[in-house]
C-alpha cells in the first residue's frame, strides 16, 4: 500500500467514525431534551410537593443542571471530532517563531515563492494561517474573511476577557466609535503588549471594516495579492491592515509529491498577542493531524526556551486527549557554513530537548533552503503520519464514546434518585382499611385473570400458530416463484466462463442456496409478532383484571416496562421485578428457531452432495430444478413441524411468568407494596387527597422514564 | 412348503402382500431381471408362462425408462385382481426346470375391498400354501413427512391381520419384509438405521404375532433401480404422489442392489425347512429330493449362503431354518 493508498484508507475510516459522531449527538441530545423536561418537572413538583420532596427535588434540580452542562461540552467536543473527521484530507501543521526557516521550509516543499509565502526577513508577519494543498494547473488563493460576529466574537472579545476591559462591544461600529476603556492598573508587560495590540486594532478599523461587511465571506484573489492580506507591511514598509479580517488563506499548487496531504503554515507564538494564541489553538484542534515545530537553534548556545515550551502547551492543550508526543516533530533548520553554521548549536538543541519535558515522536534536521532535504524530512512525518493518525483517531471517538457513556450513567444514577421522589411525592396517610379492603376485592381477580390466560395459551399450545403457518406457506410460494432455474442460454454463459459444467452447476447451486435461504427470513417478524401478542395480553390482564390501567395508554410491552419500572425500589419487590424482566426480555427470533433447520435442508445444495458430474446444460438444469423443488418441499415439511413450536414457547413463557409473580413465596407482600405505593393511580377516586397529585407524578414519570430511555443504550433499563 | 403339481412338478408357493402401488411387480421383475447376474449361471429362473413372459418384458422396458431419469415410478394401473407369475427354477440347461416358483401376487385391493368369493378363495389358498410371504413395503410413505402417508398406503394394521390368518394355519414360516424404493435412506448409514427402526415399529404388531407363533421374520431392503431416489411429494387435486430424481447428477443407469436378497432368504428357509424335516414329512421329502437331484441341493446351498445379514438386512424373529445350511 503506498501513501496515497494509506491515507485514502485513513480517510475512508474516517467517514464511517464521522457517522458514527452524528449518530452520538443525537443521542446526546436525546438526553440534554429528556433532562431538560426533568428540569422543568422538577420545578413545578417543587412548587406544589411537599416539605419531604424537597430537598431531595433541589439535589435532583442540581444534578441535572450540572449534566446539562456537561452535555453541552460534550456535544462542543463530539462537533470538534467530528470536523476533524470530516476533513477531506490529512494535514501537517508548521509551527514557529519568525526567523526560525517556517516559510522556506514551505516554500521549499511547495515549490512556492515569496510571493505566496512571504517570509518575514526578520520581521514579524501575522497570524493567518495559511493552508497548502496539491491541485494541478496554475497556482490558486483565496481569503476566507470574518464577518462581523465572528470578527467581535474571535478577534476582539479574548482581548476584552484576557485583559479585564469590562463587557466587549457589540458592533464593530461601537468598537471603532468609543475609546478602549482603560487598562487595569496592575497591568504586567504582557498584558501592556497586547493592549496595543487591541489598539491597533482599534485604530485601524476604518481600513479593514469594508472587508468585515462584504456579502461573500470566501474571496479569491490572485497569489501576487497575498501578501496584502498576510502582511503587516507593504515591501515599501507602508503598514497593511487587510490581515486583520482575515480568517484563512488558502493556496493551491502544483505540487505532485503532496498528494492528498495539506500542510499549513500556522502562526508562532512570537509576541503576546492573544489573538495568535487562540487562532493557533483553535486551528491545532480542528485542522492538524500532525504538527511540526520549527526551530534554528542558534550557532553558538541555544537551549529549550519559555516561548519553546509555551508553544509546546498551547499545541498540547488544543488536544489534550491525544498525546502530543504522537503526533509532533521538532525540524530543526541547519545552516552550513560561514559564521552562522550551527551544526554544533544542533547537537546542543538536540540533548537539551531530550533533557526537557517536551516530548515529540522524533527531531529532523534539514536545511530548510534545500528542496531535498526538506522533502526527506517530510517524508519522515509523512510516514509517521499515514502509521499512526488512524490509531489517533480511534482514541479520539473512544474518547468521545467514554464521555457519552459516562454522561449515561449519570443519567442513570438521577433516575434512580428521581423515582424516590416518585414515591415519597404520593403522600402517605391513614387511609389503610380502606386500601385493603379494596386490596382484597382486586387480588383474586387479579389472580383469576392471569389464570384465565394461562389455561387459553396452555389450551392453544397444542395448535399450530396460524400466523406463522400462512408465512411458511407464502414463504415457500415466493420461494418457489423467484427462485429460478437458468435457462439453457444462461447455463452456457456460465459454463463458458467456468469452464465446465460442472463448475457452472456447483455455482449455480450456490447462488440457488443463497436465495432459497433469503426467502425465509421474513419469518422474523411473525416470530416477533407472535412474542407481541403476548405482551399485549399480559399487558391487558395487567390492566383489566389486574386495575393497573392508570399507569399508562400503552398495552402492549412498553405497558409491562411501565408497571415494572413503577414497581417499589429495593427489596420490597425485588421477585417481581425479575419476574417482569424476565417477561420483557422474552424474544423468539428466526435465527435461533428456524434457520438452521433451514440452513440443514440447503445441504443437499451443497456441490460436495450433487456430485460435479454433468456434462449438459440440460442435466444442469434437471438437477437445479429436481433439488429445488425437493428442498422447498422439505423445507416446508421441517417448517410446518415447526409452527405449534411458538405457542409452546409462549405458554411456556407465560406459566413461567405466573409461578414467578402469583406463587413464589413472599410475592404476594410485593404485589401488596406495589398496589400500596400505586393506590392512587389505581383507585383515584377512592384516595381523593392523592388523586390531585396523579397528574403531576404521571407529568414526573414520564419525565423520569425519558431520561431513563435515554440514559439506556438499548431497550430499557429496569 | 413344497407341494407336487401334476404338471408344473415341485411347486414353491411365495405369497406377495402389499398395497397396490407398492412395488410387488417391480420387485418381481427386478428380481427376475437380475437373477442371472448375481446367481452366476449357476441357477436359472425363467418366466414358465406366457402371460408372465409377455408381463415381464413389457415391464421390463418401464422400469429401464424410469432409471434414465422419468420422474415417476412405473406402476401397473388398475390392477385389482390376484395373480399369479410362474416362474421354473433349478440347475441351467434342462428342459424342464426341476422346479416351480409360484408368486401369488395379491393386490392391495383386495385387503380392503369386499371381494368376490373366489378372490376370497384364492387368497386364502395362495396364504395357506405359502411357506413364505413377502411383505412390499413402500420405503417413502414409511419415511416421509413423519409417515403421514404410512397408514394409508402400507396399512401395516391390515395386512398384519391376513399374515395373523395364515400363521394361525401354519407357524413354520417366513415373512420377509421388503422395504421398496429406498434409495434415499440406504444411502447413509443413519438413514439405514432409521428405516429399520421405523419398519419395526410399524410392524411390531406382525412382528409381535409371528414371535408369539414362532415363525420367521427378516428385513430385506431392497434399490429396485438404483439409479433413482425419493425427492418429494407433489399433492394434486388432494392426492400425493411421490417424485423421483437421479440420485447422482448425469447418473441415469439402471443399477438395482439386492432385488436377489428375498430369493436367497427364501431359499435359505427352504433348503432348512427340508433337512430339518420333522420324520413324519419324510415320504413327501423324499419324493421332492429325488426330484431335485444332489446338484440343485448344492447350488441352492451355495446360493442361499449369499444372504446378507449387514446393511439394513436384519434377522427380526429368529427361526431354526433361517441358520446357514
Amino acid at each position: 500500500m503506498d501513501r496515497e493508498q494509506a491515507i485514502g484508507h485513513i480517510l475512508a475510516n474516517r467517514r464511517l467514525r464521522a457517522g458514527e459522531m452524528v449518530t452520538l449527538d443525537r443521542s446526546v441530545a436525546g438526553l440534554r431534551d429528556a433532562l431538560t423536561e426533568l428540569d422543568v418537572a422538577c420545578g413545578e413538583l417543587a412548587a406544589r410537593g411537599g416539605p419531604e420532596t424537597a430537598v431531595p427535588l433541589a439535589r435532583i434540580a442540581g444534578s441535572t443542571g450540572e449534566l446539562l452542562r456537561r452535555i453541552e461540552t460534550t456535544r462542543i467536543a463530539i462537533g470538534r471530532t467530528a470536523a476533524r473527521l470530516h476533513r477531506p484530507y490529512l494535514t501537517i501543521g508548521a509551527v514557529g517563531r519568525s526567523g526560525q526557516g517556517k516559510s522556506r521550509f514551505l516554500q521549499s516543499l511547495t515549490g512556492l515563492t515569496d510571493q505566496e509565502i512571504p517570509a518575514g526577513a526578520g520581521r514579524f508577519m501575522t497570524g493567518v494561517p495559511s493552508m497548502i494543498r496539491h491541485q494541478a494547473g496554475p497556482t490558486t488563493a483565496e481569503v476566507e474573511l470574518h464577518d462581523e460576529a465572528s470578527f467581535l466574537s474571535e478577534v476582539i472579545r479574548p482581548y476584552y476577557t484576557e485583559l479585564g476591559l469590562g463587557a466587549p462591544p457589540l458592533t464593530v461600529d461601537a468598537f471603532g466609535r468609543a475609546d478602549l476603556p482603560e487598562l487595569p492598573e496592575d497591568a504586567d508587560s504582557r498584558h501592556d503588549h497586547a493592549y496595543r495590540h487591541l489598539r491597533s486594532y482599534r485604530d485601524h478599523v476604518g481600513a479593514y471594516r469594508g472587508l468585515l461587511a462584504g456579502p461573500s465571506r470566501i474571496k479569491p484573489i490572485e497569489p501576487e495579492d497575498i501578501r496584502e492580506f498576510v502582511a503587516q507591511h507593504d515591501a515599501e514598509d507602508k503598514p497593511l491592515h487587510n490581515f486583520r479580517a482575515v480568517r484563512r488563506v488558502r493556496i493551491t499548487a502544483d505540487k505532485h509529491e503532496l498528494g492528498n496531504l495539506a500542510v499549513i503554515d500556522l502562526p508562532g507564538l512570537g509576541d503576546t498577542n492573544l489573538h495568535d494564541e487562540m487562532m493557533l489553538r483553535d486551528a491545532l484542534d480542528g485542522e492538524v493531524d500532525i504538527i511540526l515545530f520549527l526551530r534554528r537553534p542558534d550557532p553558538v548556545r541555544d537551549g529549550v526556551f519559555d516561548y519553546d515550551v509555551d508553544l509546546y502547551e498551547v499545541a498540547r492543550s488544543a488536544l489534550p486527549e491525544l498525546p502530543l508526543d504522537r503526533w509532533s516533530f521538532f525540524v530543526l533548520n541547519r545552516f552550513q557554513g560561514g559564521e552562522y553554521d550551527n551544526t554544533r548549536g544542533i547537537e546542543v538543541f538536540t540533548s537539551e530537548l531530550k533533557r526537557s519535558q517536551l516530548r515529540v515522536t522524533d527531531v529532523v534536521v534539514a536545511d530548510c533552503t534545500v528542496a531535498a532535504e526538506v522533502s526527506a524530512a517530510f517524508e519522515t512525518v509523512a510516514g509517521h503520519a499515514v502509521r499512526t493518525v488512524d490509531e489517533l483517531d480511534r482514541l479520539l471517538v473512544e474518547r468521545r464514546r467514554q464521555e457519552v457513556a459516562a454522561l449515561r450513567a449519570e443519567a442513570a444514577l438521577l433516575v434512580a434518585d428521581a423515582r424516590e421522589v416518585a414515591d415519597l411525592a404520593v403522600p402517605t396517610g391513614d387511609e389503610d382499611p380502606r386500601f385493603n379492603q379494596l386490596y382484597g376485592r382486586l387480588r383474586p381477580q387479579f389472580r383469576r385473570g392471569v389464570e384465565r390466560l394461562v389455561r387459553t395459551l396452555r389450551d392453544r399450545a397444542a395448535e399450530d400458530e396460524p400466523r406463522l403457518q400462512r408465512e411458511i406457506v407464502t414463504a415457500v410460494r415466493t420461494a418457489k416463484a423467484t427462485v429460478t432455474v437458468p435457462d439453457s442460454e444462461q447455463i452456457e454463459t456460465k459454463r463458458d466462463d467456468l469452464g465446465s459444467y460442472g463448475a457452472a452447476l456447483s455455482q449455480f447451486a450456490d447462488e440457488m442456496r443463497a436465495a432459497v435461504s433469503a426467502r425465509f427470513l421474513e419469518l422474523d417478524r411473525v416470530l416477533r409478532e407472535v412474542v407481541a401478542a403476548l405482551h399485549e395480553d399480559i399487558a391487558t390482564v395487567l390492566a383489566g383484571d389486574g386495575g393497573l390501567g392508570g399507569l399508562g395508554p400503552e398495552r402492549d410491552r412498553d405497558f409491562l416496562v411501565l408497571v415494572a419500572g413503577r414497581l417499589p425500589r429495593g427489596d420490597s419487590a425485588r421477585q417481581l421485578r425479575l419476574a417482569f424482566q424476565f417477561l420483557v426480555d422474552f424474544r423468539l427470533n428466526y435465527r435461533g428457531m428456524i434457520q438452521h433447520r433451514v440452513r440443514r435442508v440447503l445441504e443437499k445444495l451443497m456441490p460436495d452432495e450433487i456430485g460435479l458430474g454433468a456434462s449438459d446444460a440440460n442435466q444442469v438444469s434437471y438437477t437445479l430444478g429436481k433439488l429445488r423443488d425437493e428442498s422447498l418441499w422439505e423445507i416446508e415439511n421441517v417448517l410446518n413441524g415447526l409452527a405449534r413450536e411458538p405457542h409452546e414457547a409462549v405458554f411456556a413463557v407465560a406459566e413461567e411468568f405466573r409461578d414467578r409473580a402469583l406463587r413464589a413465596e413472599g410475592v404476594d407482600d410485593e404485589w401488596r407494596n406495589t398496589y400500596k405505593a400505586l393506590r392512587n393511580e389505581v383507585w383515584p377516586d377512592e384516595f381523593a387527597v392523592l388523586a390531585e397529585n396523579t397528574a403531576l407524578s404521571t407529568m414526573w414519570n414520564a419525565a423520569v422514564r425519558r431520561v431513563s430511555d435515554a440514559a439506556a443504550e438499548q431497550g430499557t433499563v429496569i | 412348503m413344497f407341494t407336487k403339481d401334476e404338471e408344473l412338478g415341485w411347486v414353491m408357493d411365495i405369497t406377495m402382500l402389499g398395497p397396490r402401488g407398492v412395488g410387488k411387480t417391480s420387485l418381481l421383475v427386478s428380481l427376475y431381471d437380475q437373477f442371472q447376474a448375481v446367481a452366476g449361471g449357476r441357477l436359472a429362473l425363467t418366466p414358465a408362462d406366457l402371460t408372465t413372459r409377455v408381463e415381464m418384458q413389457a415391464y421390463r422396458e418401464s422400469l429401464r425408462a424410469f432409471a434414465r431419469g422419468y420422474d415417476h415410478d412405473p406402476g401397473i394401473a388398475g390392477n385389482a385382481r390376484i395373480r399369479t407369475h410362474l416362474f421354473g427354477f433349478g440347475t441351467p440347461g434342462r428342459v424342464k426346470p426341476e422346479m416351480t416358483l409360484r408368486f401369488t401376487d395379491i393386490p392391495g385391493g383386495l385387503l380392503t375391498q369386499a371381494v368376490a368369493t373366489t378372490e376370497t378363495a384364492m387368497l386364502d389358498r395362495a396364504l395357506r400354501r405359502s411357506g413364505v410371504i413377502f411383505l412390499a413395503v413402500d420405503s417413502p410413505a414409511l419415511m416421509e413427512v413423519d409417515g403421514q402417508y404410512n397408514e394409508e398406503t402400507n396399512k401395516p394394521d391390515h395386512v398384519t391381520e391376513f399374515v395373523r390368518d395364515a400363521l394361525v394355519r401354519e407357524a413354520n414360516r417366513l415373512i420377509v419384509l421388503v422395504p421398496l424404493k429406498c434409495e434415499k435412506y440406504v444411502a447413509t448409514e443413519q438413514g439405514t438405521l432409521d428405516l429399520v427402526a421405523k419398519l419395526e415399529k410399524s410392524y411390531a404388531q406382525l412382528i409381535n404375532e409371528a414371535t408369539r407363533r414362532g415363525a420367521a421374520v427378516v428385513i430385506t431392503p431392497v434399490q429396485t433401480v438404483g439409479s433413482m431416489r425419493f425427492s418429494m411429494y407433489e399433492i394434486e387435486h388432494g392426492q400425493h404422489r411421490a417424485v423421483f430424481r437421479l440420485a447422482r447428477t448425469g447418473v441415469n443407469t439402471y443399477t438395482p442392489k439386492d432385488n436377489d436378497q428375498p430369493v436367497r432368504w427364501m431359499l435359505r428357509f427352504a433348503l432348512n425347512a427340508y433337512r430339518k424335516r420333522p420324520r413324519w414329512f419324510g415320504e413327501i421329502l423324499a419324493d421332492w429330493r429325488r426330484g431335485i437331484g444332489p446338484r440343485l441341493d448344492q447350488e441352492l446351498r451355495r446360493f442361499s449362503m449369499g444372504s446378507k445379514v449387514n446393511d439394513g438386512f436384519k434377522i427380526v424373529v429368529r427361526h431354526d431354518y433361517l441358520a446357514e445350511p
